[in-house]
Formats: structure tokens, sequence, C-alpha cells
């Protein structure tokens, strides 16, 4: 069976200046609820721009998150809800890492530019020993 | 009761779930009626009054970008009104669902008669090769809806905790309630699970639950590439797409958001959709063990044909005043239908499933399989039917019989 194309988006269909939808507003004020109960020195860090486009929403989003894992890396025992038995961090998996994201950002759904998504340049392209799948569509930053 | 002996599910060792953002059965795979009746799709005369009462046919016109700009209304009273027709309690207690309101729904919007006929339009085939080339090379769903009839917070919380604790809105505050999470659950029997959001920028929807209570659950999409790459795949991953286009926080590009929440690119979606599906698909030491399900948490506001059935009431009521409606909800009625799609090697070619599945389906699956009895859950994720029996062939598909996508 050949391989079935699956043709990206233009360049254009970019807009990072979209007005943010509802869920992007709805996830914006649920990081905004948590951020009023942190303490001083983890408020400090946190941008106070207002929130009108996807892009406004980004540059919030991505610190929130960052303190918010970075709380997990500080403390790996889990907080026990009142329901269930005590919790232990998931074991198999590799720790997440809050810097590896912008590796996840080459590899899918980034705009076509035109190009076949097989050429594209993908994250094991920068990687002295891995080469990208033939078969995995990659995407790439512009 | 699950066939544990069947050969599909002796060798199953994980189940990926990725949901997509607001997409309705019909717009995404309805056109594939035509080359395969069993799909319940679109015969092409569906239609749907506009304001003035002119009836708007479906039409297969749908454009990747720019026609659902703004974003149609799915909040609880638009999806009553789309699933009824504009028919109150009021006016008829026994109304019945009969999907005459999606156009007069969105033009409440931007009172634009022409824009809000483009509510019914739906893609060819060919527009989407990925979503409609799984749907037909492994199992689609018929009946698969949406677990409540409104947004997406309260919808996606039917596929982490089995219920959203009576909330049929965008503000969701359920932790500390009386049942855990899939992810909770399972971390507590000692299995291993993760979810997976696309970046820092993009992060989670369940950001005041788990992300802020169990951040240690989460990682990122490359976390989910790597994991398949060096097979450390966790027994149970959930995958989020990216929400928002945006630069990349390390400053070395655009990402453009691949949810195909309306108005962003389908396209987009699409890649996901197979970058995901590649990643377990190319390696041959996941292929044989995994199932995957791709399915979308609502249906945004775009029409579909088919009326949401009644269900087990979930034990919860919404007031008139969280529901924005003259009435009550008892979430004893499903949301609209949604594309969904259950890959593995184990599933027949060509298969449609015609069984009644909701989000609540996913925890109650997850658990039956790697759990197995657990009685602290929902009532409405207790009689939810579970979707692995379909791993039922006697021998797995030959690698040359199972597409690819580049």
């Amino acid at each position: 069976m050949d391989p079935i194309h699956v043709p990206g988006p233009p360049k254009e269909a970019f807009n990072k200046n979209r007005r943010v939808s509802d869920l992007i507003r709805a996830q914006v004020n649920h990081l905004k609820h948590i951020e009023s109960k942190l303490p001083p020195n983890l408020f400090q860090g946190i941008p106070q721009h207002p929130i009108v486009t996807e892009d406004d929403a980004a540059r919030y989003i991505a610190p929130m998150t960052r303190m918010l894992r970075a709380r997990a890396a500080a403390a790996p025992q889990a907080a026990t809800p009142s329901a269930g038995p005590t919790l232990v961090p998931p074991a198999a998996p590799p720790a997440p890492s809050t810097t590896s994201s912008a590796r996840g950002l080459q590899l899918a759904a980034s705009a076509s530019n035109g190009k076949s998504a097989s050429r594209r340049k993908g994250p094991a392209t920068k990687s002295a020993t891995s080469k990208p799948s033939p078969s995995t569509p990659k995407g790439k930053k512009r | 009761m699950l066939d544990r002996t069947l050969p599909g599910i002796q060798n199953l060792k994980h189940i990926v779930v990725l949901m997509m953002e607001n997409r309705a059965f019909d717009h995404m795979l309805g056109a594939l009626h035509a080359t395969n009746p069993a799909i319940d799709g679109l015969v092409g005369s569906e239609t749907n009054p506009d304001s003035t009462g002119v009836p708007v046919t479906v039409s297969p016109t749908a454009e990747y970008q720019s026609q659902l700009d703004p974003d149609p209304d799915h909040h609880f009273p638009a999806a009553d009104l789309q699933i009824f027709g504009g028919v109150t309690t009021a006016q008829n207690p026994n109304r019945t669902p009969n999907m005459q309101g999606f156009v007069k729904s969105y033009f409440n919007q931007e009172a634009n008669v022409g824009h809000s006929q483009l509510i019914m339009n739906y893609f060819t085939p060919q527009m989407l090769p990925c979503l409609t080339g799984l749907a037909t090379e492994f199992a689609v769903f018929n009946r698969w809806f949406s677990s409540i009839p409104g947004p997406t917070l309260c919808n996606r919380a039917f596929a982490h905790w089995g219920t959203s604790f009576g909330q049929v809105s965008m503000d969701v505050f359920y932790w500390n309630k009386q049942y855990l999470s899939i992810y909770e659950r399972l971390v507590a029997a000692g299995n291993t699970t993760r979810l997976y959001y696309y970046d820092e920028a993009s992060s989670s929807l369940e950001v005041v639950n788990l992300l802020q209570n169990q951040p240690s659950l989460f990682g990122t999409f490359q976390d989910f590439l790597d994991a398949c790459k060096n097979n450390q795949l966790t027994q149970y991953s959930f995958i989020e797409p990216n929400y928002t286009d945006h630069d990349a926080p390390d400053g070395s590009g655009e990402l453009i958001a691949c949810d195909q929440h309306p108005d962003h690119d389908v396209r987009a979606g699409e890649q996901f959709i197979a970058t995901v599906y590649n990643a377990i698909r190319n390696n041959p030491n996941l292929w044989p063990n995994t199932a995957i399900l791709v399915v979308y948490d609502e249906h945004g506001g775009i029409f579909d044909h088919v009326p949401p059935p009644s269900c087990t009431p979930d034990g919860f009521v919404a007031q008139p005043s969280a529901t924005g409606t003259p009435d009550a909800f008892h979430f004893d009625r499903l949301g609209v239908r949604v594309p969904a799609i259950l890959i593995s090697p184990w599933v027949q070619r060509g298969s449609v499933i015609n069984d009644v599945f909701e989000h609540a389906s996913i925890p109650g699956t997850v658990t039956e399989y790697f759990i197995g009895q657990y009685d602290n859950r929902s009532p409405r994720e207790k009689v939810a039917n579970t979707f692995l029996q379909y791993l039922n062939l006697p021998t797995q598909r030959a690698d040359s019989d199972c597409p690819t996508f580049s």
C-alpha cells in the first residue's frame, strides 16, 4: 500500500493575531485563577499583559505551565486526593523535561509553506544520532 | 465483558487516545456514506431551515479555513437550539430532537442569512485523506456522541473523569470530588499513564484540575514521540493538540494550531493525526500492541443529522441558571455525534460500529482493561459501552495491509 499523502496548510493559514476563542479564554481564566493563589515569589515571574490574541495567550500560558511543571519537579510526590489512595508518580516513562517542548514543536502541524510534508525537516535531522522516518509527517518552523 | 482470549487483546499493551476539537461527524465523515452505505453519513438531501424558513441543503463545499468564523456557538443553549430546532419544553414538554436548528443558531451570531448556511457544509473524503483513510481502513463509530450538548471542557471531563460532576459549561473545578480521574486510578493501581499536551504555550485544558494538582502526569508531544521511539510508551496515553497559533517558546519559528477548532486550518490537524498514527504504526514494537482512538470532543455547533439519544442519568442536575435555558438538565441525554475511529492491526478493515458510545466510554474502557473491577465510578461510566472487543481479528493484519501517511 502506497503512503497516503496528507497536505499541510499554507503559510498564510498561520495567524497568531487571531482573537482567542471561548476555549482559550476559559483556559486563560483558569490559569488566572491559579495565579491568584500564587505566593509572591512565584507571582513575580508571570507576565501581566492583556490577552486578546492567540499569541498573547501563548505568551502567558507558557510561563504558567512551566511554573506548574516545575512544582512537579520540586515535589514529585503528588497531592493526595481525598477520594482515593495515595498517588505516586508514574514509573515507566521518562521524566518529561520542561525544555523538551521546543523540540516537540518541530514535529507536527506546522504550515507546509507549499512543501511536501515528507520533505520537511524535523528535529531528528538536528540530531547526529537519529534520522526521521521517511513516512512520518514532519512540521517545520518558519 | 471483554473476551481476553482474543489474540488482539492478548497482545494489547497500550491504549492511545487523541482528542481533537469541535467538528461534527457529518461535517468530517458524512461523505463516506456515498461509498459505504453502512456509514451513517449524508445522503445529500438533509436540510435545515434558515432564519427565513427556507430549507438549506447540506453541501460538500466545506473549506479548510475561513468559513466558520466566528466560531459557531456550541454552549448549552445553542446546542439545545441546534438539537431541538428551537422547540422549548414550554412549547412541547415531550419535544424530541430533530436536528433542525443549526442554521438558526449560527444566524443568531451575526444575523447574516448567507453566512449562517455555511454551517451545513461538509468535507469531501479527498480533502481529508488522513481522517477518512483511517475511517475506511480501520473501524469507524456510527454512534459516538459527545457526552453533553455543550462546550469543550465539560465534554473533555467525561474523557478524564467519566463525568463532569454536574457542569455543562467551561467552568470546571473537579479536584477532590467523589470520583478519581482515569489517570489517578491507573497510577494507584500500579499502571503507567501520561497526558501529553503539545507544548508549554498550548498546554493542557486540564489546568485547574490535573495540571495544577498532578503535574507529574503530564508530558509534551515531543515526550510522546520520544516515548514511542524509545519503546517507553505508557500503558495509557491521552494526547492534546496545539490549541493556538504561536511562536515557538525558544524563538525558533511559528507553530500553527492543529486542534481543528474553527477557524484553525483543518489540514494542520490532518497532519497531526497522521504524526500520532505514524509514531505507532512505524514502530514494530508498538504497532501490534497498541490501540489508538481518534475522537473529537464535541461538534462545535456544526450540523449533524443523527438525533442524540437519551442515556443513563449521571446523578447530577444542572439548574436553569447553569444551562442558560428554562430547563434543568439531568445529564440524561447525549450531545451531538462526533467523529471517532478505532485503529489497530487487529481491527477488521472497513469496520462500522453501530453501538452507542460517548466519552465516558474512554475511562470505562481503560479501567476495564488495565484495572478490572472498579466500583467508584459515575453512573454514566459504569454503563458506557467499551470498545476493545473490536480488536477481534484472529490474526494481525499484514504491514502491507495497513496504511502509512506521508
